[in-house]
């Protein structure tokens, strides 16, 4: 199959319907044709409508939480205490296992032992309530920060804004989600990931005075990045949107090459 | 076929869903658990509904929505649903392993595909314009000729090949070429007009 591949075999590919030599032959040609690997994405697009055939179901009400059981990862068990080594001069002296000594001595191993018994257990609740209450406070803070980006996404005054640079291949973009009461999300893609102690630095240029940093992030092996929620001063009017390369950790002021701009 | 403006199912809320799923599949990158719940909530529904329509078995498709979501989140770095459609994943994977569950085959069976992978037409995020769009389709479907609605059946949601489907309808496989290909020229004519 020297040809570009129809639309009609690509089709009954995804359908199990190519075997042998023609199936081979496709295969062998979607894997130096980007043109028809655009089409296969394509034509899976339209069969995943069929799915729509599907009578909607809604699933029993503890798949949910099964699903968010599933993905949580176990916490570290807390680290036993520290065997310590027993006292050799208390039990090597001669004439104390006398039968009254013996029973004080059990006597007041019982209560030391208990006493240390509590007092490890209750060291150990408190370790406990501690990573409770810090994985609680952690979802608490996780759930407030997804909510707060829901909320910038879907409020109708959140400012979308388009940041490009002209002359590379892949383009890199960024997109910025600003609201200014409720705060900032940022999606950076095919910026190339900086080497050295240097940083990508995001600025909001207002409409009156200095750029004000916006968060500095790193990007991946695939060129994307992004900064979530920025601390930024209240109410601030943007005018644009930049970024630059800076030293890592960020400056004040931005000082290094603009690899990105976008105007409000 | 990859419409910008004036299709059916596209729409600047459509466009913000699926900044929504951006972030939150940010999160779950992040491992934020709660960005999990969110895409659940948004596509659980869906993705139960394909598994339950391919293995007509209540328990098995609950099964396959969790394998789903766990391989979601377990894969969340390598994703890129701006490439691509999160939601269109999900239905397809959701497809394809319920189809290997039914068909007793190994998940390998059928190669993970990617968001960038599936091009979908319409913008699944928005939940009034999917129950819309589905609704279209079920009603494409319905209107087909019968032979070719039960052909697109058993190649979909029964995942038969083209050789078992001839043996099982006793029907040349070149018939059977025929009218599946003619069932998805109607679909592909119906969403392109």
């Amino acid at each position: 199959m020297n040809d570009h591949s129809q639309l009609e075999d690509l089709d009954l590919y995804l359908l199990g319907g190519l075997e042998g030599e023609e199936k081979h032959a496709l295969e062998a040609h979607l894997s130096t044709c980007s043109d028809c690997r655009r089409k296969l994405a394509e034509a899976r697009g339209l069969l995943a409508l069929v799915s729509g055939a599907a009578p909607a179901l809604a699933p029993p009400p503890r798949a949910r939480q099964r699903i968010l059981e599933s993905v949580r990862e176990p916490r570290p068990e807390p680290r036993p205490e520290p065997r310590r080594e027993p006292d050799r001069a208390a039990v090597a002296r001669p004439g104390f296992w006398t039968l009254p000594n013996l029973v004080w001595a059990f006597a007041v191993f019982a209560a030391v032992l208990g006493a240390s018994l509590l007092s490890v257990e209750n060291r150990r609740l408190a370790r406990e309530q501690g990573t409770l209450r810090s994985a609680l406070s952690e979802q608490a803070n996780q759930l407030d920060k997804t909510q707060a980006a829901l909320d910038i996404l879907s409020a109708p005054e959140t400012q979308r804004v388009r940041l490009v640079s002209g002359t590379e291949r892949p383009v890199p973009e960024g997109k910025v989600f600003y609201h200014a009461h409720r705060g900032l999300l940022f999606f950076a893609s095919n910026l190339p990931p900086l080497e050295g102690k240097r940083a990508y630095e995001l600025w909001l240029i207002p409409a009156e005075g200095q750029p004000i940093n916006a968060g500095v992030f790193q990007t991946d092996s695939r060129g994307e990045g992004n900064v979530l929620l920025p601390a930024l001063p209240p109410h601030t009017v943007a005018k644009a949107f930049a970024v630059t390369i800076e030293p890592a950790g960020g400056v004040d002021q931005p000082t290094g090459p603009k690899v990105l701009v976008g105007g409000v | 076929m990859n419409r910008q403006s004036g299709a059916p199912g596209q729409s600047s809320d459509g466009t913000d869903k699926k900044a929504i799923d951006l972030a939150l599949m940010a999160r779950i990158v992040q491992r934020d658990e709660a960005a999990l719940a969110a895409l659940y909530d948004r596509y659980g529904g869906l993705v139960f509904s394909v598994a339950s329509r391919v293995l007509n078995d209540a328990q098995s498709a609950e099964e396959i929505l969790q394998d789903v979501f766990q391989h979601l989140w377990g894969a969340a770095a390598r994703f890129d649903p701006e490439r691509g459609s999160l939601a269109g994943w999900l239905v397809v994977t959701a497809r394809n392993r319920s189809i290997d569950r039914l068909r007793r085959r190994t998940p390998q069976s059928h190669a993970d595909v990617l968001p960038e992978d599936i091009a979908l037409p319409f913008n699944l995020e928005d939940s009034i314009v999917r129950d819309r769009l589905l609704d279209k389709v079920r009603g494409v479907i319905d209107r087909l000729p019968s032979d070719q609605r039960t052909l697109m059946e058993l190649a979909y949601f029964d995942g038969l090949t083209h050789v078992e489907i001839a043996a099982r309808t006793r029907e040349p496989l070149g018939t059977i070429k025929s009218r599946l290909r003619a069932a998805l020229s109607s679909l592909r004519k119906e969403f392109a007009s």
